[in-house]
């Protein structure tokens, strides 16, 4: 079998990109599970002692709750966009809208190095492209920076001007990004400490 | 479950506090931490019984603090607790000597009667530590 086609690459990502956001609802889950679990122990233990509930702490559950199905309705929003960027082979799409995408998703794995993402996009940029490769092109790039060992700097900031992307600290692109890159035709250009990615 | 002391250690601080809560309203001791760092600098100030940690977690990741508690404390007793429960992790955490894996969102009861488990063996292990002391201190005082 022949895995070394860049689309075996985006496939990978992809279920890396699943994995994380999985295992991000399940944490909402669980701390449903346990909320529930404690009103029910709540009102087991007032119908023992026939003591009345406290209403702040009913109160304090299911804000919790609520916050918690919020947080996860934004998870699967972004499962849900993440699952359709497949649909059209080529896609006049926003920059800035699916760079933020791709940070979102990548936040946890993100979180876990101790890394902090940035977005800067003063001005809207359209751009025709096939959005599941670009997507992948920019986790491709987020991976490259996390799996850097001597990676001092814990921010990546991201800045879209007209038809260019500005990535700082600069990265060591790996030959997986260059060969996704150039599946959309897109250049990679680094220097001054910033990795730039050409919309051409 | 009296006198039983868990350590519960997850980055969620919501889950940590609630399932601590829950664990306290039935006669458990619990101490939470939201970090592996934070886990060892429990465990130097406290004994516990049992420990329920995250795989999981930003810089220090639950393997690596599970065998860091291991080298130290190998009668202690970890219980996994996951929402990413692959077989390789599993695999690998039982490996490094972690008693169960259990995968998010988990039931209270399973992890009650784990903890159960956990501290028994927990006993039996210092138990047998204890009289393989006695043994060679028998032995080198010729009694």
């Amino acid at each position: 079998m022949d895995l070394s086609n860049p689309l075996w690459d985006l496939i990978q990502i992809k279920g890396q990109i699943t994995a994380s956001i999985s295992h991000e609802l399940k944490n909402c889950l669980a701390i449903i599970q346990e909320k529930s679990g404690l009103l029910e122990d709540l009102i087991e233990l007032s119908e023992e002692d026939n003591n009345t509930l406290s209403l702040e702490k009913i109160k304090e559950i299911t804000t919790s709750i609520f916050n918690q199905t919020v947080r996860a309705n934004k998870i699967v929003q972004n499962l849900n966009k993440l699952a359709h960027t497949p649909d059209d082979k080529c896609l006049n799409i926003d920059i800035s809208e699916y760079l933020s995408l791709s940070l979102s998703v990548y936040k946890r794995i993100a979180d876990m190095k101790n890394i902090e993402l940035t977005l800067t996009s003063p001005e809207s940029f359209q751009y025709s492209t096939q959005p599941f490769i670009f997507l992948g092109l920019i986790i491709s790039i987020l991976n490259d920076f996390t799996q850097q060992e001597e990676n001092k700097e814990k921010k990546l900031s991201f800045l879209v001007k007209k038809n260019k992307i500005y990535i700082e600290p600069q990265i060591k692109v790996s030959s997986k990004s260059e060969q996704i890159a150039s599946l959309l035709n897109i250049t990679l250009e680094e220097k001054n400490n910033t990795l730039c990615i050409n919309l051409t | 479950m009296e006198n039983t002391k868990v350590l519960i250690v997850d980055d969620e601080k919501e889950f940590c506090e609630t399932l601590a809560e829950r664990m306290k309203a039935r006669g458990l001791e619990v101490l939470t931490a939201t970090s592996g760092d934070e886990a060892l600098k429990k465990l130097q100030e406290k004994n516990v019984d049992t420990i329920i940690l995250d795989l999981v977690m930003p810089g220090m990741d639950g393997l690596e603090t599970l065998q860091k508690i291991k080298s130290t404390m190998p009668e202690l007793q970890i219980i996994l607790l996951t929402g990413q429960a692959t077989v390789k992790k599993g695999i690998e955490a039982m490996k490094l000597g972690a008693f169960d894996f259990v995968e998010k969102p988990a039931d209270i009861q399973q992890l009650l009667s784990l903890i159960k488990e956990a501290k028994n063996k927990k006993m039996i292990l210092v138990e047998k530590k204890n009289e393989e002391k006695i043994k060679s201190i028998l032995q080198e005082k010729g009694w």
